[in-house]
């Protein structure tokens, strides 16, 4: 069912039924209680009712009992008196009141018990009561209207009727208990009938017990089928979504297997390109040569940070790249940076310069790529969008606490500036301030967004300001600390061939003037600096001397040249060296320079050129490259060789090639046996290292031929180079004519010793084969 | 034996392997398809000297456990012994993409 696939609409149809239900239940329970509550309430009324009846009952019976009781006195003290009035014969009218008074008392008394008789009764006996009581109370009229001799007679009947009306009262006492009977009749009534509902309540509620048990019951069955039901769906909903979750995992994997794949892809290229570009900067080459390949590599290696860097990027995105802490060396770091840069600042004609507070130490703890990354954005940024002018780095302290710096960095130009509202967003992805200008400059847009981040993982931050026409700052902050890391020579302090020297500096640039400052003061200088050539010629008026002066070639009206002159008329060039600070493509006539200055020192203003020329003008120079370069000499510089290479597999032709080029010596390649007797037919090799087994004619065959064919004097050494190391091999070869043996993988010592073996010293005998042959056995 | 000695490649200059590996990717495929040919139309011996031109690319490479199946099927090969080289083969096979998986894990 589709509807159930919500999470939410699932809980709240599970919640629905469940308060559905406890609702009913309440409701039920309620409705039965209710019902049997009322009838307690009713139960009760009627009780207390009845109750109240019988005790009105009982107490008209009591008072009923009474008055029958006095009636019954009263009718005997009368019938006593009658009795005594009539049979005594003393009897005259002066008993008659007493009899009245007895009468009268009788009258009253039937008179009470009238009022109080029970209604509902024999109306019968209660005329013959009326009827006896009104002859008594009548017997005393007629007794005094009578004679005494009639008193006698009436005294009998009334005494008759006196018994008459006690007889009566017997019956009335019946009629009186049959009140109290009624009465016990209606209490006992009343008790069976609330012991009855009372049952029937108990009943009412063993009832509502068995239907809440029922209910309950019902509940209970019908809240673990939903929760069967729905735990059923709360698992398949888990399981879609944990289905979702691994094809979300399988989804980054094959992302990250792509990236690596790519960047494998990319990388293994571009390390072969740096890779052979270090091979070829061990060759030996012109200085030009040398300046170009090293460029090269310089690039080569850049681009590769680049490649990585933006493979880095989704690694950054992903959370995934780890800053290194290693040594950094500030001051050189962003020498690198310059020297990357400063091909395509020269074509422009910009200035570069930088600048590093004294007081940030040499070494600082960081990671040197992504610092080089940040920089090399921003400075070919303001490289890229500035047309003339310069641009300037510099660092400062923005805080220190012992060890720790909070370095800021500033990147100025004096370029096109970025437009107010393009600030915010320019250290978005895939961002470039202006876009007319992206198409000037190459950027894929994604720089500034890494260079942000990183500067993020560098507990700092970035941010620019900017005027449109005058340039740009941009400025980035990052937490280091110190640290102690190998020094290069030109990064020592107090170089002993520099301290004390007093120099002169001539430059109108303030970061190039504070830069050189710096870098002369480290070293132990002394220094001295003007901005203008007038100023530089009072100081030498005034008498003082200088060791050396260091002259901006683009002081204001050519003054450089004109100080050049100044100085070289008192001083000559041994007296007072001079080194013009100037662009490759400085417009003064050379001659006219080298006339005036010693050297020149090329722009960028780095600290290894300047400190190469001080120790150039120094005359010192060679003294401290011959302490850096003392690597022994390579064999192939002690031992030069012809050599020819015979191979078809072109691994192993890479292998044997580079093997042999580390060594200094460079082999001619031959791809079969054929071309070997070709190749020695033009020229003589010493050696030729010849694998057995090539196409058209193998090594074994070619070694015969070349035996055979070749005069002594141009006899090589045969070296095999085989991949079969059987013993059997080995002596293939020697009896082919070979003199040894070399088994693959081909590795440099073996060669090393070969060739040491064989040539060194010139040609010995055919020998027994040794034991390096056998590396990889 | 295994897949790669190391110790072959930390020998050769660090600058060419990148090249090394590049061509071992690309040529390897076509060498062990001949191998493969060869073995199915019966020319043991061409296929001898295929699986010879492998194993020098391999041992140069440190490819050791590859290196070691060629020498077999080359010993095989030149003796005319059928018995087996499927099994080489298919071995071989599934052998070149771990060795060069391994091989490109030296460069990163």
């Amino acid at each position: 069912m589709r509807i159930f696939t919500n999470l939410r609409l699932l809980q709240i149809i599970d919640t629905s039924l469940l308060i559905t239900l406890l609702a009913g239940m309440a409701l039920l329970l309620w409705s039965s209680l209710s019902d049997v509550s009322a009838k307690a309430q009713q139960n009760e009324q009627h009780y207390a009712l009845a109750i109240q009846e019988a005790y009105l009952a009982f107490q008209k019976q009591t008072e009923l009992e009474v008055l029958i009781d006095n009636q019954r006195k009263a009718y005997d003290a009368l019938n006593d008196e009658f009795f005594r009035f009539a049979n005594n014969p003393n009897s005259d009218r002066e008993n008659l009141p007493l009899i009245r008074e007895l009468s009268d008392h009788l009258k009253k008394r039937s008179a009470d018990i009238l009022r109080a008789w029970p209604i509902n009764t024999d109306h019968h006996l209660k005329a013959q009561f009326e009827e006896l009581t009104g002859i008594l109370t009548g017997l005393i009229d007629e007794l005094e209207s009578l004679s005494s001799a009639h008193w006698l007679q009436l005294a009998r009947d009334a005494h008759d009727t006196s018994r008459e009306a006690h007889a009566l009262m017997e019956k009335v006492t019946t009629l009186d208990d049959k009140v109290g009977q009624q009465t016990m009749l209606s209490i006992q009534e009343s008790i069976q009938e609330t012991a009855a509902n009372t049952q029937a309540m108990a009943k009412r509620l063993e009832a509502v017990k068995y239907k809440t048990l029922l209910i309950t019951a019902l509940i209970i069955v019908g809240l673990l089928l939903s929760r069967f039901y729905f735990s059923g769906h709360f698992r398949q909903l888990i399981y879609t979504a944990q289905e979702a979750q691994a094809m979300a995992e399988e989804a980054v994997k094959t992302k990250a297997r792509f990236l690596a794949t790519m960047s494998h892809e990319i990388r293994t290229p571009m390390n072969g390109v740096i890779g052979m570009t270090r091979l070829l900067m061990n060759t030996p080459m012109s200085k030009k040569q040398s300046e170009f390949v090293e460029s090269i590599h310089l690039s080569g290696e850049h681009l590769l940070t680049v490649i990585n860097d933006v493979l880095d990027f989704s690694k950054i995105e992903a959370g995934k790249l780890d800053l290194k802490r290693e040594p950094v060396e500030l001051r050189a770091c962003i020498e690198d940076v310059f020297n990357l840069l400063s091909a395509k600042a020269l074509e422009k004609n910009l200035e570069l310069a930088y600048a590093v507070a004294p007081t940030i130490p040499l070494f600082i703890e960081g990671d040197v790529a992504r610092l080089r990354q940040i920089l090399t954005n921003l400075i070919g940024n303001a490289i890229k969008f500035t047309e003339q002018g310069e641009v300037s780095v510099s660092v400062t302290a923005a805080s220190q606490d012992k060890q720790r710096y909070e370095l800021e960095f500033e990147i100025s130009d004096t370029g096109y500036g970025i437009p107010t509202d393009r600030i915010d967003s320019i250290f978005e992805s895939f961002s470039q301030a202006d876009n007319t200008l992206t198409r000037q400059g190459e950027g894929t847009g994604l720089g500034l967004a890494i260079s942000r981040r990183l500067v993020e993982m560098m507990e700092g931050r970035i941010w620019v300001a900017s005027e449109l026409g005058v340039g740009s700052h941009f400025h980035f902050t990052l937490m280091t600390q110190t640290a102690t890391g190998k020094l290069k020579p030109f990064l020592y302090p107090n170089i002993p061939e520099i301290t004390g020297k007093r120099i002169l500096i001539v430059e109108n640039n303030p970061i190039n003037h504070q830069a050189l400052q710096n870098f002369c003061q480290d070293w132990g200088a002394i220094t001295q600096a003007c901005t203008n050539v007038s100023e530089a010629i009072s100081l030498l008026v005034s008498g003082q001397h200088y060791d050396i002066g260091l002259v901006n070639s683009r002081l204001p009206k050519a003054s450089a040249l004109a100080f050049g002159r100044y100085v070289r008329n008192r001083y000559n060039q041994q007296a007072f060296p001079l080194i013009l600070i100037a662009p490759p493509n400085d417009p003064h006539p050379k001659e006219l320079v080298r006339e005036l200055f010693n050297l020149y020192l090329t722009k960028p203003i780095t600290r290894s050129r300047l400190f190469d020329s001080l120790m150039t003008v120094l005359g010192e120079l060679n003294l401290l490259t011959a302490r850096t370069e003392q690597a022994p000499l390579k064999l192939g510089e002690r031992l030069p060789l012809s050599i020819l290479l015979a191979e078809d597999n072109p691994i192993n032709q890479i292998v044997a090639t580079s093997i042999l080029n580390e060594m200094a010596y460079k082999a001619e390649i031959a791809e079969n046996g054929r071309q070997v007797l070709e190749a020695l037919r033009k020229q003589a090799f010493d050696v030729i290292f010849m694998d057995m087994q090539m196409p058209e004619l193998d090594g074994l065959a070619a070694t015969r031929l070349i035996r055979s064919e070749f005069p002594t004097d141009r006899q090589p050494i045969i070296i095999a180079m085989t991949a079969n190391a059987m013993e059997s091999d080995k002596q293939a070869c020697l009896t082919a004519g070979m003199n040894d043996y070399i088994s693959k993988p081909i590795l440099p010592e073996a060669i090393e010793a070969a060739l040491q073996h064989w040539c060194i010293p010139p040609k010995p005998q055919a020998q027994p084969l040794l034991n390096y042959v056998s590396l990889s056995q | 034996m295994s897949v790669l000695a190391n110790k072959t490649l930390e020998l050769l200059p660090a600058s060419i392997l990148p090249r090394l590996i590049a061509l071992f990717a690309s040529t390897t495929p076509a060498l062990i398809a001949e191998i493969q040919q060869h073995a199915a139309s019966g020319n043991l011996l061409a296929m001898a000297q295929a699986a010879h031109h492998l194993k020098g690319s391999c041992l140069s490479l440190g490819a050791e456990n590859m290196a070691e199946l060629c020498t077999e099927l080359q010993h095989k090969g030149e003796a005319q012994d059928k018995l087996g080289i499927d099994d080489f083969i298919a071995e071989l096979v599934t052998s070149y993409p771990v060795t060069l998986a391994a091989l490109q894990q030296t460069q990163t």
